[in-house]
């Protein structure tokens, strides 16, 4: 056992009552063995030995997403994602995949507005074969323009899956063009249909030149490896990639062109025609940015909102005695740079958009003072804990813990102040933040059905 | 000695005899004749609890299909001492979570959270399963939202294809209606017909225990045993005979509007003979070798080479009873037949040719994905419920990496040839009704559905 448990945050209660005990908290932490080290080409690299099982998983992190896009080639970093496992130098077109595969492991990856992420799980005899791969595409990507072509045609596939072809898909997407029309998050990580067709492989190659340097990058390894054979292997194989020169620079001054401050005119409605029987909603409001003290206390209060069946928007709408929606769900979408508050959901038959949105509005102004008790805010404490928890059974599920706090909290031994903070936050904060920010003038409403 | 321990050793022991390790590690447990298998594991300070009936959806009454389903859904709802708000406040207060697993041969609830409140959270589930009453409005209320759900699945193309794909190949066995139930037959239940099937399944349905955690896991027996009441049931499993007829030379299509995508779904359902078969390693590296990643046939033809899709995959799925096997995939409107005839060269290329190259390196990943499943200690829980359903000793685990190294690519083309076989699946296409003259134009039998007839 490689990381242990000290200390508990959870309440213990009785079945009679859940208010009665729930000043009876003691406070768990964890904690990993884990070291962090930095090249001198940039590369961050935290090795987390767990010899639990003999294998590893591995992710890398590249603090590159749809934000840094410019107009024209929407959609590059994600189909970068793709283009990344169809060859380097070193190993060909679907090399990648038939020594991860063919060595009875699993990767894949995902791309968001501020990061793309990659990730391998394998048996740990493997190891030094992963390392190379990866510093091989790190350093040589192939981009061939045949797989280019391919993969183009793939991914407008993909766009047509996710979004065109589902109401659901559409309503996220219009939600962020609406709320950050005007900023980098206003533009589709997946991309525009036209920018897909007319992006170049220079282009993309570019791109991927830029952004794509062990001074952009962050990789975590857990699993039954010693510290030592991981750090002499990424220095071995990755120490000598160049990092991009001023990158930090370039990544300021493309952002400096982009202000993220919400410029979009709120207070409004927005009706797209769908394919849906029943009105598919989504209400957002103005949220902030990962990292701060609000964007905390939000993500409590949409979770309070609607985790579970006893939440006080699925009590209100869903299981109520006269129920209007068939599902509703809150949540708390923090970005690097900004965030949005949303509550999505979708009527039952005979309830149009209009009676929602009034009915959401009046019900959001009561939940600030109804919702928000004491018992609710340990309720949502302890899910949070078992949550997370739950999370660390794996490997890979240990190292997108830890990454996650390395890029966006700064460090990967945040987890513990992180910790601290939900447990401190208090039901008059919760209250204060939702009576700031579920405003109607901060927000927009948007539906999609087949009636609109 | 730790579940992961455990897991660790089988990495260490792939090729090795020891047979008996498991008597070791893994705890069979009697609690007044109720089988409890018990992982211990003190790795985390939470547990994972099984409760599997023999019993599915399969028992429904005719026309009450989905009644199972339904039993566990609203189970929740009330009891003559609770409301559903209590009940879920008092669950969800301990972070506690639920699932229920139902299919036709087994269902099962899983239950999962803090250890140190493993017993108020059982307490809870028993009286629960004691005293549901299933109010009424709870029910029509259910009943409403699920039928909102249902007349929706006109927007989830893929969904609503697996759906009318899995009634038309699984015609006239007696599995083809869906365990969620249509709208018709939700219809006709009653609290008293879902009270009548919770009694049988508490007082009828013969129960297995599966426990992940520490020792202090198993202080819900008393539980269990007092407050569920449940007791050993002697119920000899009984045996049905499959034989599909479902039509196979014809292209069924789905018309919806809005699709700028076809669903295309390919596949059979497995007759008795050929779940009575066994070699079942087998039939999962033939699905994975066939569909079962990046680097799998119908991957690299459909994907990688052509473009002609995001994704494309292949199954074989096994009950106790009955079976199916199957391919799933997608492409724009313009190139479903090429599509078609795509899927159709990589099967027959495969019942003819397989290299040693993709085949040993089919192998290697069969094995290691196989190992890496069982990382998480929830499916690997999972695991040993679906061995103990089908029959089969939990040794099976240990030996799959062997098993799979005697496969020779003969067995695999033979295997192939007799899943996958064109002739033999049942096809369907799902999409916008101007591919129906394209589909008939390249020669296909095409006979629509109404994809209403099948909510």
């Amino acid at each position: 056992m490689n990381f242990k448990y000290i200390f508990f945050i959870l309440t213990i209660i009785s079945m009679t009552s859940c208010s009665s005990l729930i000043n009876e908290t003691k406070k768990e932490s964890i904690s990993f063995d884990a070291k962090k080290i930095t090249l001198s080409n940039g590369l961050t690299v935290i090795s987390v030995k767990n010899t639990k099982l003999p294998i590893f998983s591995y992710y890398t992190y590249y603090k590159v997403g749809g934000k840094y896009e410019e107009a024209g080639i929407t959609g590059a970093s994600h189909l970068l994602e793709h283009m990344m496992f169809k060859g380097a130098k070193k190993y060909g077109p679907g090399e990648f995949d038939r020594l991860v595969e063919g060595n009875g492991g699993k990767n894949n990856a995902y791309t968001t507005n501020d990061l793309t992420v990659y990730y391998e799980s394998l048996p740990k005899e493997h190891f030094l074969k992963i390392v190379d791969l990866e510093a091989d595409r790190m350093e040589n990507l192939s981009l061939g323009e045949e797989s280019f072509e391919n993969e183009r045609n793939v991914v407008l596939e993909e766009r047509k899956m996710r979004y065109e072809n589902s109401d659901q898909g559409k309503i996220y997407l219009q939600m962020m063009k609406e709320m950050f029309k005007g900023t980098p998050y206003g533009t589709s990580v997946i991309g525009t249909i036209p920018d897909l067709k007319s992006v170049t492989r220079d282009q993309i190659y570019n791109y991927f030149k830029k952004f794509y340097a062990p001074n952009n990058a962050v990789i975590i390894i857990v699993g039954d490896l010693n510290h030592s054979e991981v750090q002499t292997a990424i220095k071995q194989r990755f120490a000598k990639i160049p990092k991009t020169k001023n990158l930090e620079i370039i990544k300021k001054e493309i952002l400096a062109k982009k202000d993220f401050n919400f410029k979009s005119k709120f207070n409004r409605e927005v009706h797209l025609k769908g394919s849906s029987p029943n009105p598919l909603f989504n209400l957002s409001f103005k949220s902030v940015k990962v990292g701060t003290h609000d964007g905390f206390v939000l993500d409590i209060l949409a979770s309070i909102l609607s985790d579970g069946g006893s939440s006080y928007l699925t009590q209100n709408f869903v299981l109520s005695k006269k129920p209007k929606l068939s599902q509703v769900y809150a949540g708390n979408h923090t970005l690097m740079n900004s965030g949005v508050f949303y509550i999505f959901g979708q009527a039952l038959p005979g309830i149009k958009p209009a009676e929602i949105k009034k009915d959401l509005l009046v019900s959001l102004q009561r939940a600030c003072n109804e919702a928000i008790t004491e018992v609710n805010l340990k309720k949502i404490k302890n899910q949070y804990m078992v949550s997370m928890l739950d999370g660390l059974d794996t490997n890979a599920g240990i190292a997108r813990f830890l990454g996650d706090h390395e890029v966006y909290y700064g460090s990967y031994k945040d987890y513990d102040r992180i910790m601290d903070i939900y447990e401190g936050i208090t039901v008059s904060e919760v209250k204060d933040s939702c009576k700031k920010f579920l405003k109607k003038e901060n927000s927009i409403f948007l539906s999609i059905w087949n009636k609109n | 000695m730790s579940k992961l321990i455990i897991i660790a050793f089988v990495f260490s022991i792939l090729n090795s005899s020891r047979a008996n390790y498991l008597d070791e590690n893994l705890n069979k447990v009697n609690w007044n004749g109720i089988e409890v298998i018990w992982l211990e594991d003190d790795s985390l300070p939470t547990y994972d609890f099984i409760i599997n009936f023999d019993e599915g959806a399969f028992g429904d009454k005719n026309g009450f299909y989905g009644e199972t389903q339904l039993m566990f859904d609203l189970m929740a709802t009330g009891t003559s001492s609770f409301s559903e708000k209590e009940i879920l406040e008092q669950l969800e207060f301990y972070g506690a979570g639920f699932d229920t697993n139902i299919t036709h041969e087994f269902s099962s609830m899983r239950i999962s959270g803090l250890v140190k409140d493993i017993k108020p959270t059982l307490e809870m589930v028993c009286h629960v399963f004691k005293n549901a009453n299933y109010p009424k409005a709870k029910l029509k209320s259910f009943k409403d939202r699920k039928a909102a759900e249902i007349k929706s699945m006109v927007t989830k193309h893929s969904a609503l294809a697996s759906l009318v794909f899995r009634y038309e190949s699984l015609r006239a066995t007696g599995y083809e209606n869906p365990v969620k139930g249509t709208l018709d037959s939700m219809s006709k239940i009653t609290r008293d017909d879902l009270k009548e099937r919770l009694n049988y399944f508490n007082e009828e349905v013969p129960k297995r225990i599966y426990i992940r955690g520490p020792k202090k896991s198993l202080i819900v027996k008393s539980i269990i045993l007092n407050e569920c009441g449940w007791k050993k049931i002697n119920k000899p499993k009984s045996k049905k005979e499959i034989n599909p007829k479902a039509l196979t030379n014809v292209l069924y299509f789905v018309k919806v509007p809005d699709a700028n995508q076809a669903q295309i779904r390919i596949g059979r359902t497995l007759n008795s003979a050929e779940v009575n078969l066994g070699k079942h390693e087998l039939k999962s590296f033939t699905s994975s070798y066939l569909g079962g990643g990046f680097t799998s046939r119908l991957v690299q033809e459909l994907r990688v080479k052509k473009g002609l899709t995001y994704s494309a995959s292949s199954y074989v799925s096994e009950q106790k009873d009955y079976g199916r096997a199957g391919i799933n995939t997608f492409t724009k409107n313009s190139s479903i037949v090429e599509m078609l005839k795509s899927i159709k060269s990589v099967v027959n290329y495969a019942s003819k040719n397989i290299s040693s190259d993709e085949f040993e390196m089919a192998k290697r990943s069969i094995k290691g994905n196989f190992l890496l499943s069982l990382e998480s200690s929830s499916s690997f829980l999972q695991n040993l419920q679906y061995y103990d359903h089908i029959g089969r000793d939990y040794d099976s685990i240990y030996k799959f990496s062997n098993i799979i190294d005697k496969v020779s690519k003969n067995d695999m083309k033979k295997m192939i040839d007799k899943i996958f076989n064109w002739n033999s699946q049942v096809k369907l296409v799902l999409g916008d009704k101007s591919l129906i003259k394209v589909l008939k134009d390249a020669g296909y039998k095409v006979v629509e559905l109404n994809y209403k007839d099948y909510l």
